[in-house]
């Protein structure tokens, strides 16, 4: 009676868009990074997408976009999957306009998401990695609280997640009050130790499901 | 995975299914978080239960079995003790009981564990199939499917449409019981299925969550000519554990399959 039958062969999938995963990676290179922090940065980007290539769902589905602020705010790179991410040599000058910066990384979110939803493409919460290593400068002060509260209200909304890492002579106390999860402080420079577990945390996101938090191991390279 | 042995009672259903480890689970060790059983009932009538375990929950392997065993041994008991549900409004009522019971099951676990209830965190998906009706029910993602006499196979319950893919409702939430999906439709089915999140992108289009026919047409003609159900049942689990299927996805895979086979008179 059977009807040899071969699953494998026999049963067709559902094309469905790839499910993405945006992060905006938003980095100080403010006067204050010349030297070994910027190279240390710089470093760092080419290990985060050497590593992140390596795991090939996260490589279809995370998407990176790379914002940098000093006096002015530019977006280096609009969202990308890792194959076409082209670490850029960043170099450091300037001042630090950390409240324009965060607009237009949310700003950046809000449009891709529309993207996605018009073309039916699933997508994961946004991240924004923000890397400084010192406190606004330069900017009026009402663009910094502006920034702030819209952050507080998407991060409320669960719009996106938002990560704040401070270097060396970060104002810690001074980021805390600007953004909602508690910034971590990274020991040394040791950016590429950072970027690894990033690149480690995208893949978990892009391939679990978690209850209401983003849930993220431990960091090895930074202390709350 | 747990799956209980197959009733010797001659029924007109046909039931298989299979869960196998995802390939992210392999490599960070974890176990199978799914879980699905089944159980026939008096007058050609069986209910199936399938439960995805948070791969973020400590404990999901123990969740998602506590909310598959109690929520069909509540459902099961229900249903041979007092009269099957006449109307759409009996149904959902009991449905939503059935969600409940699994709930204070894991409420119950956590406590004898001495853990936080989010580390049981899973989804559930209950079906009834009765000769005149099939009711079904559901929190979190995952799918329940349908065919008619007519073979029309629909969505009956769905993925929750969160904004994110990867957040999903969980059981184990505060918010869970508030609005689960709880669906009926009257009439006899002669096919169902039942799968968790991790074939969802595969068997359905999204994000509408209607079934890809391909997908499931050669699964039930499979179900239909297979002899031995324990043979099947492996080579359902080869198929899911096949290198086409675990390249497009790395999550715990379950798929329950039910066809009414003809009778041979």
């Amino acid at each position: 009676m059977a009807e040899n039958i071969k699953l494998e062969e026999a049963v067709e999938f559902a094309e469905n868009p790839e499910p993405r995963c945006p992060c905006v990676l938003l980095l100080d290179t403010s006067g204050s990074m010349k030297g070994d922090p910027i190279t240390a940065l710089n470093q760092g980007l080419i290990a985060f997408k050497e590593d992140l290539s390596k795991d090939p769902l996260a490589s279809r589905r995370v998407e990176l976009a790379v914002v940098t602020f000093d006096n002015e705010v530019k977006v280096r790179q609009d969202f990308v999957t890792v194959d076409q991410f082209e670490p850029p040599a960043l170099t450091a000058q300037g001042q630090t306009f950390m409240g324009g910066a965060i607009q237009k990384a949310l700003d950046l979110i809000q449009a891709r998401k529309s993207q996605y939803r018009a073309n039916g493409i699933a997508y994961y919460r946004p991240w924004v990695f923000m890397i400084t290593d010192g406190e606004p400068q330069g900017e009026p002060e009402v663009i910094v609280q502006q920034a702030a509260q819209r952050l507080k209200s998407d991060e409320a909304n669960k719009r996106v997640a938002f990560f704040a890492v401070g270097v060396e002579n970060a104002n810690m106390a001074r980021l805390a009050e600007i953004v909602v999860r508690t910034p971590v402080k990274l020991i040394g420079l040791d950016f590429i130790e950072m970027f690894v577990w990033l690149s480690k945390s995208m893949e978990a996101v892009a391939q679990s499901r978690t209850d209401e938090q983003v849930a993220l191991p431990p960091p090895g390279w930074g202390a709350v | 995975m747990e799956i209980p042995a197959a009733s010797s009672k001659p029924s007109p259903w046909r039931i298989i299914a299979a869960s196998v480890r995802g390939s992210s689970h392999e490599k960070k060790n974890q176990p199978c978080q799914d879980a699905v059983r089944w159980q026939s009932l008096p007058g050609d009538s069986w209910i199936a239960a399938v439960a995805d375990g948070a791969g973020s929950a400590a404990l999901a392997e123990a969740g998602s079995a506590a909310a598959c065993a109690a929520s069909l041994d509540f459902l099961g008991r229900r249903l041979r003790e007092v009269p099957v549900p006449a109307t759409e409004e009996k149904w959902r009522l009991l449905l939503a009981d059935s969600l409940q019971a699994a709930r204070q099951a894991l409420v119950a676990e956590a406590a004898a564990r001495q853990a936080p209830l989010r580390d049981l965190a899973t989804t559930l998906l209950l079906l009834a199939v009765t000769p005149e009706a099939v009711a079904g029910a559901q929190v979190g993602d995952g799918a329940a499917l349908v065919a008619d006499s007519s073979g029309n196979l629909l969505t009956l319950t769905r993925p929750c449409l969160n904004e994110y893919l990867n957040e999903t409702t969980f059981l184990t939430s505060e918010s869970a019981l508030e609005k689960p999906q709880l669906q009926f439709r009257p009439g006899q089915i002669n096919q169902a299925a039942l799968l968790s999140d991790g074939l969802q992108m595969l068997a359905l289009k999204m994000p509408e969550g209607t079934p890809h026919r391909p997908f499931f047409a050669p699964l039930f003609r499979f179900l239909e000519t297979a002899g031995d159900p324990a043979a099947a049942q492996d080579q359902l689990a080869a198929f899911l554990r096949s290198s086409r299927i675990q390249q497009r996805a790395n999550d715990d895979l379950t798929l329950l399959l039910a066809g009414r086979i003809p009778s041979p008179a």
